[in-house]
């Protein structure tokens, strides 16, 4: 066994050196191994005593019963607590090529191209997050890793921990509830609106994006909050079992933003649970970028539980060959004069599959409500399929649900049109595919925005994936 | 811009589904010049400009030439890089797609590179020629345009363009006198800078404008009659009926 | 060749209809139904073509079930459902709606809504429309609305003089004909005003 080393301080945010050492469990997932992931972090026992009664409910839990097929999943295969900082790839040389290529084309700066890959160790804009941390600090604003939350903050942790996403909710919340590592915590007091998207470090941390992260967000009375993680840039990651779990905690007239791109290799299982708890005149947005992995299955939800709340889910899922992306979204309005838009806009080529999987509910007193939901999915070859699961249980008179979704190609016409105006077939292809998912990319921070046009406009003329 | 000469000879066209449009049509047309193609409904002159592009709906045989090169195999964005222009009767929208992208992506695959700066300014000096609202170029092409922002967007692209031969596909359908007038001016316009024009229509107002040389006249898919612009005269007081 | 419509009147729950249209055939379909069953519509031919217009009406208190597919397995071939449901105070509605394009049938057009106007404050509907498209040449739709008789048309009628009774049963009434008045029988359309009546 290696040394142990806890988290830097500089981990906070997603920094590391290069001689930190790595811990790793056996193989398997046991009680022993949550029992000992505990000690590794120095847990307070009512952690460790979450963890262990979520491994129990994990045991006994069983897979999902719908969706894709998760038979090729076995847990025994894996490693269940990695230092969450561990290099994929220790020279750029060895970084596979068709990863490197890419990075190229979609024109990913050249210090960040070393840095995902992990040659580089230190990241110069280092200075520039100590001072932003100083800004957030004088406003109250706390943000860290989850790891040192548990140790700093450990009343307001354990207030909310588990309390959106319980680890009974599905096998994959149970599992990451009794491994998780890594993540971050974000509380913002009353009134206090984080103008920065805290996005930038998140870029350069996706490399080392742990397997189990857990994240809880707080957005207290009045305040705002974006929060960005992910890469647009695909990375290669040697584990192929991302299971996280994001609660975020909305309280009265509170606004948050999560924006999440992936772009896992394709021996990735990305199973995501994301949930927010929205109270009233609250505001939940969910900016989803799907575009890797080997099979995503994310369905960001919001309980809007106080009257006027509000939630919204934008999301882009691509899929190429041998992916899978199954993602969609959950909206259960409880109180009255709620509202939740659903936009879904979904590309599949080369026999990837897409699915819409939805739900809106409307319980009985969530008086005045609405819903709309706007799924629209382009299949650009005929190798490739797309389905569309939505369910809309409304058992309130008073409001209005709205569902549409279209299926279509590319249309011939307005490829014609583009053509006649000198574009190559490949380059109109792809304009018409970027035009398709415009309304969403607009909402996203401008770099994840310039980088997914370039990467589906790649994708289109089939010189990446 | 040196003058081109645009030809097509025993032009037979069918739509995909075998129905014959065109018979054994033959014309010439020289970029000096200004051309009319004219006819009742269904005379095929639009499926003779869908001809010129390329378009997947019909098969046609025949010779098409673009300088005496042959264009037949040739596909549309080719054809489109060697000068041909098409100014849609209904042009389709493209959501996401906004008029400035159309325009620099077109004008690269075209001309070759510009600095957006050179660019931006040469667009917005024909938007605002063709009274154009600026911030219509930064909107999905077409979608949701009205009729005559439609048509004054497709005028635009042939400006900035600057194809060899300028088809235009019932460009004065629904627009109103002044649209009218700023259209007429961006055509004139277009042809002093050398571009061969030749407007696909079955009404005189445009061409009131337009100072007309050749007059070609389709019925029934086939040539009809050839003339001056006296002939649009002819048909204005007589119809099509007698040619 | 044209055929006419067919129209269906279900009371009985636990039906269940299914229809196959061969090459270059067309199928009209217009139901009713109170209670719960299973509409299956398979378009075997090239160029066949099903266009289903339904009307959902359960009595209050009850569960009921209504499950549609229309599966296209053959090119160019089209389909359009419409169904539309009014669900009274105590029942749930529980409709499932699958269009599945199969991989062989290009140039297929499928366009699937439902409506729905809940009646009560108890009222409860649970629908799912499910696309599986697995041919990219396609052009296919569905969408679902699920709303409660408007406010802003009742007060309209009443600053007409109507009672607020009788505005809702217009209301209802608007909302239903262009399936009811489908229905060539007379005596089959005023049986239907009936049961609405009787909710």
């Amino acid at each position: 066994m290696d040394t142990l080393s806890l988290p830097s301080p500089s981990y906070a945010f997603g920094f590391h050196s290069a001689d930190v050492h790595a811990y790793k469990s056996k193989k398997g997932l046991s009680q022993a191994i949550v029992e000992d992931i505990a000690f590794q972090k120095q847990e307070p026992s009512w952690m460790r005593m979450f963890r262990l009664r979520s491994f129990d409910v994990f045991m006994k839990k069983s897979m999902p019963g719908w969706g894709p097929s998760l038979s090729k999943l076995t847990f025994n295969d894996f490693y269940y607590y990695l230092k969450p900082i561990e290099s994929q790839a220790a020279t750029w040389e060895k970084l596979p090529k068709d990863i490197k290529e890419t990075y190229d084309k979609i024109g990913i700066p050249e210090m960040e191209k070393k840095f995902l890959s992990g040659v580089s160790a230190q990241y110069e804009s280092e200075v520039v997050y100590k001072s932003v941390q100083k800004t957030l600090t004088k406003k109250g604003v706390i943000f860290l890793d989850m790891d040192s939350a548990v140790h700093k903050y450990p009343e307001l942790v354990r207030k909310y921990f588990g309390t959106v996403i319980p680890p009974g909710d599905n096998k994959f919340a149970a599992l990451n509830s009794s491994v998780w590592s890594g993540g971050s915590f974000i509380y913002v007091p009353k009134g206090v609106k984080v103008e920065l998207p805290l996005q930038a470090y998140f870029r350069i941390n996706a490399a080392h994006m742990g397997q189990f992260e857990r994240t809880l967000i707080i957005a207290d009375e009045g305040s705002f909050v974006h929060y960005a993680e992910g890469c647009t840039a695909p990375i290669y990651s040697t584990d192929s079992l991302h299971s996280a779990v994001v609660e975020v905690i909305v309280k009265k007239g509170a606004r948050v933003r999560y924006t999440t791109v992936q772009n896992w290799s394709t021996n990735v299982y990305n199973l995501v649970t994301k949930r927010a708890w929205v109270e009233e005149e609250g505001t939940m947005e969910w900016v989803d970028g799907n575009l890797g992995s080997k099979l995503t299955m994310k369905y960001p939800s919001m309980y809007l539980v106080g009257r006027k709340a509000r939630g919204q889910v934008l999301s882009i899922a691509y899929a190429g060959a041998g992916q899978i992306q199954d993602a969609g979204a959950k909206a259960v309005h409880v109180a009255s004069e709620t509202t939740s838009e659903i936009i879904s806009k979904s590309i599949c080529r080369s026999g990837g599959r897409t699915s819409y999987r939805g739900l809106v509910k409307m319980l009985h007193g969530a008086k005045d409500a609405k819903s709309r939901v706007v799924c629209d999915a382009l299949i650009i070859d005929d190798l490739s399929r797309s389905d569309t699961y939505p369910t809309m249980d409304i058992q309130e008179n008073s409001g209005s649900m709205e569902h549409e979704a279209t299926v279509s190609k590319i249309s011939d016409e307005q490829l014609l049109y583009l053509t006649s105006r000198g574009i190559r077939g490949g380059e109109a292809q792809s304009m018409i595919a970027n035009g398709f998912i415009e309304p969403i990319v607009k909402e996203l921070p401008l770099e994840y925005a310039v980088e997914l046009n370039r990467l589906i406009g790649l994708q289109m003329q089939g010189s990446v994936g | 811009m040196k003058s081109s000469t645009l030809s097509i000879s025993k032009l037979t066209a069918k739509t995909i589904k075998g129905k014959e449009i065109l018979h054994d049509v033959s014309l010439l047309f020289d970029s000096s010049k200004v051309y009319a193609v004219m006819g009742p409904n269904g005379s095929g002159k639009s499926t003779l400009a869908y001809v010129f592009m390329g378009s997947p709906e019909y098969k046609a045989e025949g010779k098409i030439q673009l300088d005496g090169k042959n264009i037949h195999d040739l596909s549309t964005d080719a054809r489109a890089r060697l000068g041909i222009f098409l100014s849609y009767q209904s042009p389709v929208a493209i959501p996401g797609v906004t008029v400035v992208n159309l325009l620099r992506t077109a004008y690269q695959a075209v001309h070759g590179a510009m600095s957006i700066r050179l660019f931006m300014t040469m667009l917005r000096k024909h938007a605002k020629e063709l009274r154009i609202d600026k911030m219509l170029l930064e909107r999905s092409i077409h979608d949701g345009f009205s009729g005559g922002e439609k048509k004054k967007i497709e005028l635009l692209q042939a400006l900035v363009l600057k194809p060899k031969f300028a088809i235009f596909d019932e460009i004065d359908t629904g627009l109103d006198v002044d649209a009218l007038k700023v259209v007429a001016y961006g055509i004139n316009k277009l042809k002093k800078a050398g571009t061969g024009v030749i407007m696909i229509t079955h009404y005189k107002r445009l061409l009131s404008y337009i100072p007309v040389d050749v007059v070609y006249v389709l019925a029934q898919g086939r040539v009809v009659k050839t003339g001056d612009r006296k002939l649009v005269l002819r048909i204005e007081q007589k119809g099509y009926v007698g040619l | 060749m044209e055929k006419k419509a067919k129209y269906l009147i279900i009371n009985t729950p636990g039906k269940k209809k299914t229809y196959v249209v061969s090459e270059k055939e067309t199928l009209r379909l217009v139901f009713f139904s109170t209670c719960s069953f299973d509409l299956d519509i398979t378009l075997t031919g090239r160029l066949s073509r099903a266009d289903v217009v339904g009307l959902v009406v359960p009595k209050p208190h009850t569960d009921i079930v209504v499950r549609t597919v229309q599966k296209h397995a053959d090119t160019n071939t089209t389909s359009t459902l419409l169904v539309k449901s009014v669900v009274p105070d105590g029942t749930r509605v529980t409709f499932e709606g699958t269009v599945r394009i199969e991989k062989q049938a290009s140039g297929s057009d499928a366009y699937q809504r439902n409506e729905t106007m809940l009646l009560g404050d108890t009222a409860h509907i649970r629908t799912t429309p499910i696309l599986e498209i697995l041919n990219n040449d396609v052009k296919c739709t569905h969408g679902a609305t699920a709303k409660p008789i408007p406010e802003n048309e009742l007060l309209y009628l009443e600053s007409r003089g109507i009672s607020r009774k009788q505005a809702h049963e217009m209301i209802v009434r608007g909302f239903i004909d262009n399936v009811v008045l489908q229905f060539p029988d007379l005596k089959m359309q005023k049986s239907m005003y009936n049961d609405i009546h009787l909710i």
